[in-house]
């Protein structure tokens, strides 16, 4: 798989010349003060790889990486990114690229690129677990692509609402049938549901009440309606008492449909809606939410932003949660509302059928006779229908006025109302001036209502059935919505265990003998999309790790995530291996960091790391590790000697340095020999500095010059290793006298160090080189240090370059290798890692006590 | 669970066996939603319902049977 062979950049964030971070398709360390320009080369390789710096975008409204990436001394030049990688065609991807035109490996190594998953700097070490649980799960959305199986759950929910919503139809449609039957057979007779059995018995009852058989199954009506009509045949033609029976009752039935139709309990309950969402609008969104902004906006107040007065946490809580109260009231208000809504809409249904039902029967009527009632109803029915179109659209498009005012036209005083008593009077009226003995009338009205009821009970008897349908309906589909949502949760938790599991293995690893971890990410049972995260504290279970963990123990827990969710990636993107730590290492202390780098660096080693540290000595800490962990091989080593506005970081290696005096010291002027000599002389004392633990004053940003490294490395050297002394005495003699000339001409301008001739800047920088030539060994590219063993010895790490301690032999430093060679295979298998390094010191301080 | 199947591809296997274990799920809808899974047709909000409603129906009259 292609790696990056280097990044070139050039007027972004703190980098205005053309510089290149040299990766040699290995992984990078890289050493730098702070403000040195480490960072970046981090936010370069994130905008060319996202397009976007997440330190700038969607940090704050006013920056972004378009408007604050550029170098500020850029002027209206774009910047340059471009990464070349170590492919045979030296591909190089950069902002201008089209992605349609790379080769597929880039492509997928693009894509893998797309979501920020690999960069972790140091102030985004607790973001993950100081998130809020929906924040937390979005940070988890690309590792969970779930977007197929929302959509199925979407669906499921949404046949979940409408089969309930069927239930609620079929339900209401039983009930008015039902409602019809016990007006029928009489209500104190049947109960609210009646059954068969009861219908029949009430049937029974009534027949019975007129010398007719009972029945025995409602099949058996026509045959007893038969009996009645047989019944009456001696009284004669009873058409017309018919009739009027047949008028009085649809009438009858009308006005009571009626009296179900009002709107008033739809009104009430709007009524109550509007005015408590107007007065909830009112104080939460101007009270609550335009004060929330200007306190949010003034960060963290302990006082009222309006009033001065100190803020009374736990009131400002209640009265959010009183209003929290308010929405949930209005959510069940609206819910009522709608249901409300359906109900009237059946009831207006249901109204304007018996009306034409009752305009049928009486039409059987003359025509002088009917003539008025037809147009009474007609008149009802009118305003029914308009009330039925005022109750089309939603809550929220309902004409409030239009529904009170039809409302109130059917209401039980109003004129059209009273308009059918009347009618229902006169025909009362007629009926009992027609020669009609009461037993015929008996007989006629049993024989009527049993009609009726022989057509409304299968009707009864297939809506129970329609809604014991949709109810098992939605049962079912009930059932099955949450068994998505199981399966869903489940798996995703399954997911998670495996990830805790990971994050465990790391986080232990990095707290041996330490008792806590037990880390676990959890699905939020009442809650979609959210992620709890839970870890144990000695007695405690399962506890918030910010209860009891202390600072550091969070750093490492969030590193712990980071790494466990970087190789949770490379499974889902395996031809993606980048790796960015921006300096998150020194965030915790030194032996765990020892021991996380030693994670990183041996069990990391097929990714491809950029690791940034502004902490010298922990630099030089990772480079042994790098040899311990047997991956030296895999890492370029860098140093930023030094950052200035308009140069930017500062990345040259001291042999560069060492080959520019050659060439200047052959065809240079005096300044540009004096520069050079005084720049290698500068990066010899800053690593002599370090290496010979110089006893200088500390100064705020380790940037020393010359003049105050110079007294103390010549004097050191002088008593403490004579034999370099003695090797390098022209030099260092020559230096002693010469190195101020890096001042004269090179730092500073003066007039009369014009007349410096070329041959003094020729002796400084040559002598300067001399003295580099002695202490960096160009074989293992180290400079010099202090051996371990003999005290007094200067060596560099392979050995190429010793000089030995007074009156001893030089002793050449021994590799692993020779360490385990020297215990004649003893130590083949044993691991010289700090696990080990620990358990040593642990049996020693046992044994000291 | 065929470990080798994507986590989408996991739930769904699950689901489907959920379902299926579900004593309160009849399984002629069971079957139904099976093959709207098999035919990618199971976000698609009126097959679901068609479904629903043809399970039951062919459950009550198997039950009655």
């Amino acid at each position: 798989m292609p790696r990056i062979q280097r990044l070139d950049l050039q007027g972004f964030r703190g980098v205005r010349q053309s510089v290149a971070l040299l990766f040699e398709g290995r992984s990078v360390l890289l050493f730098g003060e702070n403000g040195t320009g480490k960072s970046s080369f981090v936010d370069a390789l994130e905008k060319l790889l996202t397009g976007r710096v997440s330190t700038l975008d969607g940090r704050a409204q006013a920056l972004s990486s378009e408007r604050h990436g550029p170098h500020i001394r850029n002027g209206e030049l774009p910047p340059l990114i471009a990464i070349t990688f170590d492919d045979v065609d030296t591909t190089v991807f950069d902002l201008q690229s089209d992605p349609a035109s790379l080769p597929t490996w880039l492509q997928d190594y693009l894509q893998g690129a797309g979501e920020n998953l690999y960069i972790l700097r140091r102030r985004q070490v607790l973001d993950f677990i100081e998130s809020k649980p929906r924040e937390r799960y979005d940070l988890l959305r690309p590792f969970l692509p779930l977007s197929g199986i929302e959509a199925i759950e979407e669906a499921l929910r949404e046949a979940r609402d409408r089969t309930d919503a069927e239930v609620r139809r079929g339900s209401e449609a039983a009930s008015r049938l039902t409602q019809d039957l016990r007006r029928l057979l009489g209500s104190d007779t049947l109960s609210q549901e009646p059954t068969e059995e009861e219908v029949i018995r009430a049937i029974g009852r009534e027949l019975t009440a007129v010398g007719q058989p009972e029945i025995t199954a409602i099949a058996l009506l026509p045959e007893s309606i038969a009996r009645l009509s047989d019944a009456l045949a001696p009284f004669g033609d009873l058409s017309r008492q018919s009739e009027l029976a047949n008028g009085i009752q649809a009438v009858e039935e009308l006005a009571e449909v009626i009296s179900r139709t009002r709107a008033m309990p739809l009104l009430t309950t709007l009524d109550v809606l509007l005015k408590r969402e107007a007065r909830e609008a009112r104080i939460f969104y101007e009270a609550v939410l335009e004060q929330g902004v200007r306190w949010i906006g003034e960060e963290s107040r302990d006082t009222c932003p309006l009033c001065e007065q100190p803020i009374d946490a736990q009131r400002v809580v209640g009265r959010t949660q009183e209003r929290l109260v308010a929405m949930r009231e209005i959510v069940s208000l609206r819910q009522e509302g709608r249901q409300t809504l359906e109900s009237a809409r059946q009831n207006v249904r249901s109204a304007i059928e018996a009306a034409q039902r009752a305009e049928a029967r009486i039409r059987a009527l003359a025509k002088e006779e009917s003539a008025r009632c037809i147009e009474a109803i007609g008149a009802v029915r009118n305003v029914l229908e308009a009330l039925g179109k005022a109750l089309r659209g939603d809550l929220a498009t309902l004409d409030i006025e239009a529904l009170r005012r039809y409302s109130a036209q059917v209401g039980a005083d109003s004129p059209l109302v009273e308009g059918l008593i009347r009618c229902q009077d006169v025909f009362r009226t007629r009926l009992s001036s027609l020669p009609s003995p009461q037993a015929a009338q008996k007989l006629l009205s049993l024989k009527e209502r049993l009609e009726q009821v022989s057509q409304i009970w299968p009707e009864v008897s297939k809506a129970r059935a329609t809604a014991e349908e949709a109810v098992e309906r939605a049962r079912a589909a009930r059932t099955i919505y949450e068994d998505a949502q199981t399966a869903r949760k489940e798996e995703v938790q399954s997911l998670f265990d495996e990830l805790s599991k990971e994050i465990n293995s790391i986080y232990v690893r990095l707290h041996p003998d330490e008792s806590h971890g037990g880390v676990r990410l959890e699905v939020r049972e009442a809650v979609q999309g959210s992620v709890n995260i839970r870890a144990d504290f000695y007695d405690r279970q399962s506890e918030d790790p910010r209860a009891y963990y202390s600072d550091a123990h969070l750093d490492t827990l969030g590193l712990s995530i980071f790494l466990a969710l970087r190789r949770w990636y490379r499974k889902q993107a395996p031809g993606f291996d980048l790796t960015v730590l921006d300096d998150v290492l020194t965030s915790v202390d030194t032996a765990h960091s020892v021991r996380l780098s030693e994670i990183l660096l041996s069990e990391f080693r097929d990714y491809q790391i950029l690791l940034t540290t502004h902490d010298r000595i922990w630099f030089e800490h990772l480079r042994d590790i790098q040899a311990r962990c047997g991956v030296a091989h895999n890492f370029v080593n860098k140093v930023i000697h030094k950052w200035t506005i308009d140069e930017g970081p500062d990345l040259r290696e001291p042999e560069d340095e060492r080959q520019a005096i050659d060439r200047l010291i052959a065809d240079g002027s005096p300044e540009q020999v004096a520069v050079m000599g005084g720049r290698l002389l500068e990066h010899i004392l800053q690593e002599m500095r370090y290496t010979l633990r110089l006893s200088v004053q500390a100064k705020r940003g380790e940037q020393y010059e010359i003049g105050e490294l110079w007294p103390v490395f010549y004097a050191t050297i002088k008593k403490d290793y004579p034999t370099l002394y003695e090797q390098t005495r022209k030099a260092l003699d020559g230096l002693d006298v010469r190195w101020p000339v890096r001042n004269w001409i090179g730092a500073h301008w003066n007039m009369w160090a014009r007349n410096i001739s070329r041959n003094t800047a020729v002796e400084f920088s040559g002598a300067v080189r001399d003295l580099f030539d002695r202490v960096f060994c160009s074989s293992c590219r180290r400079f010099i240090a202090p051996s371990t063993t003999p005290l007094g010895q200067l060596a560099c790490r392979c050995g190429m370059r010793i000089y030995a301690a007074p009156g001893k032999e030089a002793v050449r430093p021994q590799s692993r290798d020779d360490l385990v060679r020297a215990t004649q295979g003893a130590l083949r298998d044993a691991r010289l890692d700090t696990a080990r390094y620990f358990d040593w010191k642990r049996a020693d301080a046992g044994r000291e006590h | 669970m065929k470990k080798s199947l994507t986590i989408e591809g996991r739930i769904l296997e699950r689901f489907l066996a959920k379902i299926e274990a579900d004593q309160a799920i009849p399984p002629e809808v069971v079957r139904r939603l099976r093959e709207l899974c098999e035919q990618g047709q199971i976000n698609a909000v009126d097959r679901i319902l068609d479904a629903l409603r043809e399970g039951v129906k062919e459950h009550a009259t198997n039950s009655t049977a």
